[in-house]
C-alpha cells in the first residue's frame, strides 16, 4: 500500500532525545539489595513503617516471577535488574519558586516547549527530575481550599498518617512483581489530598523526566478524593534516548469516596528503550466517578492496565485510551473493571495503531461480582493497521457472576480504508495529508476529552511525525 | 495383560456382546488393534499416538490459560476402564436403544447411518447409489484393512498441538467412523452416526473422520449420547474433517452426555482452496464439558461458519474454545455461540480469531452471546483477536444479558406459564444457530434433544 509512505516515520525517530550533562548530587550504588532500601529510606528520613513497608515489598519482588502470561516475555527477561540505579537525588533542596529551580532542569522544560504561559496557568507544577521533585508550587487559591498537593516524599513527611492509612491499600506490594518492585524502592511521584465538597478547577499537572543512563523511575501517586470533591489530575512524561535500556515502574492509587470525582489524564511519549511497566488503580465508593484518559506512545514495552474497582452502588469508571506503536515497540495496555456493587457502570473506549511492524494489544477485562445486580459495562476496542507487517492484538476477559446484568464487548481490526483515502484525494488532499487526516479523526474521541493545552501537544507530536515523512 | 472385568452382567442387554474392560496401557492399545482386526500400520500409529500421550503433560490449570477455568480433569480422567469388544453387526436397527434413534433420520431421512451401542453393537446403512458413486461409510478399522492407501492418509497418529486427550483418543479410539465423499459427489441427505456409549463407568473414545473430496457435498450429523445413572463417565472425543477445494461440508455435532460425564472433544476442521465448511456444535448434559473447536483455512477463498449452542443446567459446565486461523489470502471466517444458561450452570467460551501475514483480504467475524436465565448461573467470554497483517476486516462482540423481562411479561399475558415463556425465549435465542444445520431433520433432532434437556429436572 502507498498510503503507509506518509506514515513511515511515526514512532521511527524520537524528536525529544536530546539528554543533560548528568550532574547529581547523590546516585545510589547500582542493583537491587536490602542493604540498598534501608539505605533509601535512611537518606529521606522516613519513619519505621515505610521502612519495614518497602523491606517487606523487596522481599515479595525477589519472590515474585515475571508475569507468566505477558505478550513479550522475552522483553521481560532482559531486563538485568542488578544494572539499575535505584535512587538518585538530583538537588538537595526543593524549590520553592521558579527562580530557585537549577538553570540546566530549565532548559530541559524550555527545549521540550512547554510555554511559560502553561507554566502560569497550570495549578502547581511538580516537575520530577530524575527520583527527585525538585521544583513544587501551589498557587494560593488551591491552599485556601485546603487542597495538599505535593510529591509523595513531602507528603509522607508533613502528612504521615494520612499516607499511612491509604498507602498502598489499592495496590498492595503483592499485586505484581512490578508493583511490589515500585513499593521496595518508590521516589517521588505526586499526593494529593481534596477535603469534603471541594472542587479543584483547574487540573493539577507534574512533568517527569528520566535522564540518567540506566536509571529507573519508581514514582509513587496517591490521590484521596474526599465526597463531593472533584480533582483532575494530569501526567505527562517524555524521556531522553539512550542506548541501553530504562526502566520505568510507576505506581498509582486513586480513592474516590461518596459522590467524589477523580480524573487522571496521562500522555506519555517515552524514548524507545523504555520499558514501562505500571499499575494504576482506582477505587470508586457509592456514585463516585474515576476516569482514566490514557495516551501510550513511545516505549520499548508498555504494560500498563488502569483499572477501576466499584465498590460502591452507582459508582462508574471509565478508561479512555489509545496507543501507538511503531518499529520494535509493544504496547500491551488496556483496562480491568471489577464490579463489586450493584448498579455500577463502566465504559472502556481502546484505540490502537500499529506501523512499521509495531504490536498494539488490548487486554483488559470485566468482572462482575455476586450480589452486584443491574451492572451495565461496555468496551469498544479499534485497532488500526498501516502495513502488513504489524500486528494487533485483543485479549479480553469477561467473567459474569450475576443475572441481571447488561455486559457488551466489541473490537474491529482494520486498516485505513481506501474509499476514504480515494474520497479525499478525489477532493485534491494529497495521499499523506488525507492519512494524516483519517490518523487524527481515528484518535478524535480521545484528543477531544484532553485539555486544550495536551490536545494541541498531542496533535503537534503527531503532526511533526507526519511532516517528517511528507518532506 | 490389564484386564479388569467388571459385573456388566446386572444389565439385560449386556448378554448381547461381552464388553472387556482395558485400562489405559501400552498392551490395551495392542489387544484392541488385535481384536478390531487392524492393520500393522495403524498398530504402529496407535503406538506412536500412545507414547505421546504418555510424554504430554496433563493440563495445569495453574499455568495452562486454556484449563485456568475448568478444573474437573485430573490424572482420575486417564484411570477409568475402556470398554471394547469386536464390531457386532446389527442387522435392525430397532435393536439399539430408542434414545439413539429418536430421529426421523431413522426413517428414511438419511443417506447413510453407522449407529454404535457399546453393549449392543453396530447398525449400518448407506444407500446403493452412493456406494456405487464410491461413498465409503465405516469404522477406521475396517476402512484401514480395505482401503489403506487412503486412510492412511488422513488418519494421522499425532498432530503437533495435540492434547493429552486428543493423544488419547488417537491411541485407544474404539469407536471410529470414517466417511469419504469422492471428488464431485453430491449428497443429498444426511449421513447420521450416533454413539450410545452405555458401557458403565467407562472412559469412552470416540472419532471421526470425514474427507470430502474436491467439490463434493455432503451433510453429517453426528450424535454422542449416554444415559443418566449408568453408562460411561468420561468421554474424549476427536472429530476430523478434511474439506477439499470447492468442496461443501455441514457438519453437525452433538453431544448429550449423562449427568455424571466429563466430556472432552476436539473438532479439527481444514479446509481448502475455495472449500466451505459449515459447522454447529451443540453441548447439552454432561457435568463438565470442555471442547475446542478448530478451523484452518488453508487455502485462498476458503471459507468457515462456526454456530455454537449450549444449553446448561443444575451445576453442569462448559467450556468451549474455538480457534478460526486464517493461512491464506482471501479467507473468511464467521462464528457464532449462543450459550443458555439456567440453575448454576457456568459457560466459559474463549475465541481467537489469528490472521497471519500471508492471509491478506481476510474477513472474520466473531460473536459469543450469553443468556442469563438464573440469579446462580455464571458466563465467561474471552474473545480474542490476533492479527499480523492489515489488509483485514476482523471484528468480534460478546454480550452477557438476562432475559428481557418485557418479553416474558408479554407470552405470560397471553396465558403462557413462566416456564413455557422461557422455554419460548430460549428456543428463539437459539433460532439462528439451528438454522446452520441446514437440514430440517436435524433441525428437529437437535430442539427435541434441546427441549429434553430443559426438561429435566435438577435431581443429582
Amino acid at each position: 500500500m502507498k498510503t503507509t509512505n506518509a506514515l513511515e516515520s511515526i514512532g521511527t525517530e524520537y524528536r525529544y532525545g536530546f539528554r543533560d550533562p548528568e550532574n547529581y548530587v547523590y546516585k545510589s550504588k547500582k542493583g537491587l539489595s536490602h542493604e540498598i532500601v534501608e539505605e533509601i529510606s535512611w537518606m529521606k528520613g522516613e519513619p519505621e513503617w515505610m521502612r519495614r513497608f518497602r523491606l517487606k515489598a523487596l522481599d515479595i519482588f525477589l519472590s515474585k516471577p515475571l508475569p507468566w502470561w505477558a505478550a513479550r516475555l522475552d522483553l521481560l527477561q532482559e531486563i538485568d535488574f542488578s544494572h539499575i540505579y535505584y535512587y538518585i537525588r538530583p538537588t538537595d533542596k526543593q524549590g520553592a519558586s521558579w527562580d530557585e529551580v537549577p538553570e540546566y532542569i530549565k532548559n530541559t522544560f524550555d527545549r521540550l516547549g512547554i510555554p511559560e504561559a502553561e507554566r502560569k496557568f497550570l495549578a502547581g507544577v511538580t516537575a520530577q527530575y530524575e527520583s527527585e521533585v525538585v521544583y513544587h508550587s501551589i498557587r494560593e487559591d488551591l491552599e485556601r481550599q485546603g487542597v495538599i498537593f505535593l510529591d509523595m516524599d513531602s507528603g509522607l513527611r508533613e502528612y504521615p498518617e494520612l499516607v499511612k492509612q491509604y498507602f498502598g491499600t489499592v495496590i498492595p506490594p503483592g499485586d505484581n512483581k512490578f508493583a511490589a518492585l515500585n513499593s521496595a524502592v518508590w521516589s517521588g511521584g505526586s499526593f494529593i489530598w481534596v477535603p469534603p465538597g471541594v472542587r479543584v478547577e483547574i487540573p493539577l499537572q507534574a512533568y517527569f523526566r528520566i535522564n540518567a543512563e540506566n536509571m529507573g523511575q519508581f514514582e509513587r501517586t496517591l490521590i484521596i478524593a474526599e465526597p463531593g470533591s472533584f480533582v483532575h489530575y494530569i501526567e505527562g512524561c517524555t524521556a531522553p534516548v539512550y542506548s541501553t535500556n530504562s526502566l520505568h515502574s510507576a505506581v498509582v492509587e486513586l480513592i474516590a469516596k461518596k459522590g467524589a470525582h477523580i480524573r487522571y489524564t496521562t500522555i506519555q511519549n517515552w524514548s524507545k528503550n523504555v520499558y514501562n511497566l505500571v499499575t494504576k488503580r482506582a477505587v470508586a465508593h457509592e456514585d463516585a466517578v474515576v476516569e482514566w484518559v490514557d495516551g501510550n506512545l513511545g516505549s520499548k514495552l508498555t504494560m500498563k492496565y488502569p483499572g477501576v474497582y466499584l465498590v460502591g452502588p452507582g459508582a462508574r469508571g471509565e478508561v479512555l485510551s489509545i496507543a501507538f506503536a511503531g518499529r520494535d515497540q509493544t504496547q500491551d495496555a488496556g483496562a480491568k473493571m471489577v464490579h463489586a456493587a450493584p448498579h455500577t457502570t463502566s465504559t472502556v473506549t481502546s484505540k490502537s495503531i500499529s506501523k512499521d511492524g509495531g504490536r498494539t494489544i488490548y487486554r483488559g477485562g470485566v468482572w462482575v461480582k455476586k450480589g452486584a445486580e443491574g451492572v451495565r459495562s461496555n468496551v469498544r476496542c479499534d485497532a488500526l493497521l498501516l502495513d502488513p507487517y504489524s500486528r494487533s492484538d485483543t485479549y479480553p476477559t469477561m467473567e459474569i457472576n450475576e443475572q441481571n446484568v447488561s455486559i457488551g464487548h466489541e473490537a474491529t481490526v482494520s486498516r485505513v480504508g481506501e474509499e476514504q483515502l480515494f474520497y479525499m484525494m478525489s477532493r485534491g488532499i494529497s495521499e499523506p495529508e488525507a492519512t494524516a487526516m483519517i490518523v487524527n479523526g481515528f484518535f478524535e474521541p480521545f484528543t477531544k476529552e484532553l485539555p486544550m493545552e495536551y490536545a494541541v501537544e498531542l496533535n503537534r507530536l503527531i503532526q511533526l511525525e507526519m511532516e517528517g515523512s511528507v518532506g | 495383560m490389564a484386564v479388569k472385568e467388571k459385573a456388566l452382567n446386572t444389565l439385560s442387554l449386556a448378554a448381547e456382546r461381552a464388553a472387556e474392560l482395558l485400562e489405559v496401557s501400552e498392551s490395551a492399545v495392542k489387544r484392541l488393534s488385535q481384536k478390531l482386526g487392524e492393520p500393522d500400520w495403524l498398530l504402529a500409529q496407535r503406538l506412536e499416538a500412545f507414547g505421546r500421550f504418555q510424554t504430554l503433560p496433563a493440563p495445569s490449570p495453574e499455568t495452562d490459560e486454556d484449563w485456568r477455568r475448568t478444573k474437573a480433569f485430573d490424572a482420575g480422567f486417564f484411570s477409568q476402564p475402556i470398554p471394547i469388544s469386536e464390531l457386532v453387526e446389527v442387522r435392525r436397527a430397532e435393536a439399539l436403544h430408542p434414545e439413539l434413534l429418536a430421529s426421523e433420520l431413522s426413517d428414511g431421512g438419511a443417506s447413510g447411518l453407522l449407529l454404535e451401542q457399546h453393549l449392543v453393537g453396530t447398525h449400518r446403512f448407506l444407500t446403493k447409489e452412493l456406494e456405487r458413486s464410491g461413498v465409503i461409510l465405516t469404522d477406521i478399522s475396517t476402512a484401514a484393512r480395505e482401503y489403506p492407501q487412503l486412510v492412511r492418509k488422513y488418519v494421522a497418529p499425532t498432530a503437533s498441538d495435540d492434547s493429552k486427550f486428543e493423544a488419547l483418543c488417537r491411541a485407544l479410539f474404539t469407536s471410529g467412523v470414517f466417511i469419504y465423499v469422492p471428488a464431485g459427489v453430491k449428497v443429498s441427505l444426511p449421513i447420521w452416526m450416533g454413539l450410545y456409549a452405555d458401557a458403565d463407568a467407562s472412559l469412552v473414545l470416540p472419532r471421526s473422520i470425514v474427507v470430502a473430496e474436491p467439490g463434493s457435498e455432503v451433510t453429517v450429523f453426528e450424535e454422542h449420547l449416554s444415559p443418566n445413572g449408568v453408562g460411561a463417565t468420561a468421554a474424549s472425543a476427536l472429530h476430523e474433517v478434511f474439506v477439499g477445494e470447492d468442496a461443501r461440508v455441514t457438519v453437525v455435532s452433538l453431544r448429550y452426555w449423562g449427568q455424571t460425564v466429563r466430556a472432552f472433544a476436539s473438532h479439527r476442521f481444514h479446509v481448502q482452496r475455495g472449500g466451505r465448511l459449515t459447522s454447529l456444535v451443540a453441548s447439552l448434559g454432561g457435568a463438565v464439558t470442555k471442547a475446542f473447536v478448530r478451523a484452518d483455512l488453508l487455502g485462498p477463498g476458503a471459507e468457515s461458519q462456526m454456530f455454537g449452542l449450549l444449553f446448561g443446567r443444575a451445576k453442569q459446565h462448559f467450556d468451549h474454545t474455538t480457534i478460526q486461523d486464517h493461512f491464506a489470502p482471501h479467507t473468511t471466517s464467521n462464528l457464532l455461540y449462543r450459550a443458555a444458561l439456567r440453575d448454576e450452570a457456568r459457560s466459559v467460551y474463549a475465541g481467537l480469531i489469528h490472521v497471519r501475514p500471508e492471509a491478506v483480504r481476510a474477513d472474520a467475524y466473531q460473536a459469543n452471546r450469553n443468556l442469563i436465565l438464573s440469579k446462580e448461573a455464571r458466563a465467561d467470554s474471552l474473545p480474542k483477536l490476533e492479527i499480523e497483517t492489515d489488509d483485514v476486516r476482523c471484528t468480534h462482540g460478546a454480550t452477557v444479558g438476562p432475559v428481557d423481562e418485557e418479553q416474558t411479561f408479554y407470552l405470560m399475558s397471553r396465558g403462557l406459564p413462566r416456564t413455557e415463556a422461557e422455554r419460548m425465549i430460549v428456543e428463539g435465542f437459539f433460532e439462528d444457530v439451528m438454522a446452520s444445520a441446514r437440514e430440517e431433520a436435524v433441525q428437529n433432532s437437535i430442539r427435541r434433544r434441546l427441549l429434553k434437556a430443559m426438561q429435566e429436572t435438577n435431581r443429582e
